[in-house]
């Protein structure tokens, strides 16, 4: 059998139990979110934990590759005592404001890098399939699309054959589809395909003494520069407001009879007409 | 020249998907918007699709573009995404709209890399600007903002937009214009690095939710199976659909094909009444367009309240079973 080099894309967000505390600064139009801790994209733990099983089955190694900020060095370090062999953080400024082209480019460039410099190919991709802030799920396709290998989404079960050959279902809206695909590609993965393990005290003692290496602009070699933070991206952010959700709320009273009739007309008629609202 | 919005044919069991009507309807409009000459036009791709065309013409595309070939009878984005790069560099689209969906969501975003172009995604609102530019309006942080994005620079430029966020209303049917393509890259894909092997359906029971005029919600609130199985006979009992948060999929009660807000679908019921639901950002940017919110909930300051037209603050499963009592069950 042969070892299975699997590199994980990862994307430090800021906390979802807080998105009802984001705001618009109205001075400056922009988000706010000051105060909300970072933690990593959750889904993108269950990318980890595949890498982790298919390393325990098949050897090989596991690189990290994450663009964003250098405080988000925490997060990666918990990646790393998941099991994770080494880190590639991508810490620019100008690679602040990338649209999803971009940032899918600037990945790309620090994997060929990293194989380049480690001389290991890296079988697998392995992204979470949307992050829990943008959600836009398009970053791995275009992963996909930059390395030019098979890519898909919204993986829920994926198995390595003696063959070399990967077995892969998805999830669609109303079915599943199973796929056989041979390696390199590029997966994102759903959060039903495992359970994130816990990190072991042993991994937190490990993770800060395995390799992790912080590449700038500079360090990476672009064939073109034209894909790169605001200036290389396709797309353009305009104005952002919060929509105004707010209804006119009227409050029921009553004794758990009193509601569940109403509730039942309700269920029959389907009309609102309810008397005794305050 | 003739400006040109595309909609690609999101076909699902030899049917054109609903999604594809909903987006047709809005091509629809924005077309309308457009100072210039602008026509809304469908990519149908697959093998034995040609009986589709009329459904389309039906509703609204001014043109089919029809790609048959027995390769191309199983989505893949190994293999569409090479084919969809040839017919866009032929017809050059300024616009080009995609489902949310399984095939929408790893086939659109691969095509925009591979043209070099913008791509916004789940889009809920898109308006043409005085310019003839495409306004994407888009959700971040589980939909508490929104977002407007731009593509400025280059063309098409491309937009998923979710299930349910647009209605299939009247449209304007068209006489049936097809233009047949025959995609020479098709020749020189690799078909062996990823084949598709099956695909199983799942049996969908009941009201589709996206559908549905009455929808039934049941989140963490309802604390255990007993009270979701007391939810799920209720809505049997009255015809509406099912639905839940996260909570309920991560607890194993319910299908996660029946989840609400920014990671499932979005419904625009008649009537929606939850019961234990607390209100987090993503699962009321789902249900912000329900004609009538009921909320039932211990917890007095649940931030559900704030959206719903009625709130009561009880224990939701003591109302359950006081509802089945009454229905006689």
């Amino acid at each position: 059998m042969m070892p299975c080099n699997i590199a994980v894309c990862v994307k430090p967000v800021p906390d979802p139990n807080y998105y009802d505390q984001v705001t618009i600064d109205l001075n400056t139009k922009t988000i706010a979110r000051a105060g909300i801790p970072s933690i990593v994209n959750p889904v993108d733990k269950n990318a980890m934990e595949t890498a982790l099983k298919l390393k325990e089955r098949y050897n090989g190694t596991i690189a990290i590759f994450s663009m964003a900020p250098i405080s988000a060095r925490e997060n990666i370090l918990e990646l790393l005592a998941m099991g994770a062999d080494r880190a590639y953080l991508l810490s620019s400024s100008a690679f602040a404001g990338s649209d999803t082209l971009a940032t899918s480019y600037i990945l790309n460039a620090a994997i060929n890098k990293a194989e380049n410099m480690e001389e290991c190919k890296f079988d697998l991709v392995l992204c979470g399939h949307e992050s829990a802030d943008g959600a836009t799920a398009q970053v791995p396709p275009q992963l996909g699309e930059w390395r030019g290998v098979p890519h898909l989404g919204n993986v829920c079960s994926l198995t390595l054959t003696d063959e070399n050959i990967f077995h892969v279902t998805t999830k669609q809206e109303n079915s599943f589809i199973d796929w056989e695909l041979v390696p390199p590609a590029v997966l994102s993965v759903s959060r039903e395909i495992n359970s994130p393990r816990h990190i072991s005290a042993v991994g937190i003692v490990k993770a800060p003494k395995k390799p992790f290496v912080v590449w700038e602009r500079d360090d990476l070699t672009f064939a073109d520069n034209m894909y790169i933070g605001v200036a290389g991206s396709a797309t353009l952010a305009g104005e952002v407001f919060i929509p105004n959700t707010k209804r006119k709320t009227k409050e029921f009273n009553g004794t758990p009879d009193e509601i569940a009739d109403i509730i039942v007309s309700l269920l029959a008629k389907r009309v609102i007409a309810i008397s005794g609202l305050q | 020249m003739t400006k040109k919005i595309w909609v690609y044919a999101d076909i699902e069991r030899n049917t054109v998907s609903d999604i594809t009507l909903e987006i047709l309807s809005k091509a629809q409009k924005l077309a309308n918007q457009c100072n210039d000459a602008t026509s809304v036009e469908v990519v149908l791709i697959g093998n034995f699709v040609e009986h589709l065309i009329p459904d389309l013409a039906l509703a609204g595309a001014d043109i089919v573009y029809l790609l048959e070939d027995p390769r191309l009878e199983f989505w893949s984005p190994s293999v569409y995404i090479p084919v969809l790069v040839e017919l866009v560099s032929v017809y050059n689209p300024e616009v080009f709209l995609f489902g949310s969906t399984a095939q929408g969501e790893n086939i659109g975003p691969g095509l925009a890399a591979r043209l070099k172009t913008g791509m916004s995604a789940h889009c809920v609102d898109l308006q043409m600007d005085s310019h003839g530019m495409l306004v994407s309006y888009v959700p971040a942080f589980g939909g508490k903002v929104i977002g407007k994005i731009l593509c400025p620079k280059t063309l098409p430029q491309m937009a998923s937009i979710k299930p349910g966020v647009f209605i299939n209303d009247k449209s304007t049917p068209k006489e049936e214009r097809v233009v047949m393509f025959a995609p020479k890259s098709l020749d020189s894909i690799d078909f062996s690095k990823l084949k598709h092997v099956r695909n199983r359906y799942e049996t969908i029971s009941g009201v589709p939710i996206t559908k549905a005029e009455l929808v039934i919600c049941g989140g963490a609130g309802l604390h255990c199976q007993e009270h979701w199985q007391m939810l799920e006979r209720i809505a049997e009992l009255s015809g509406g659909a099912i639905a839940c948060t996260r909570p309920a999929v991560d607890l194993g009660w319910a299908q996660e094909t029946s989840m609400v807000g920014t990671s499932g679908c979005n419904i625009r019921p008649e009537l929606y009444i939850g019961f234990g639901i607390s209100g987090a950002t993503h699962h009321l940017c789902g249900i912000n367009k329900a004609k009538y919110i009921v909320s039932i909930n211990s917890d007095s300051e649940a931030p559900v309240f704030n959206v719903s037209d009625i709130k009561i603050v009880s224990d939701a499963g003591v109302i359950l079973k006081k509802i089945l009592e009454k229905l006689g069950s």
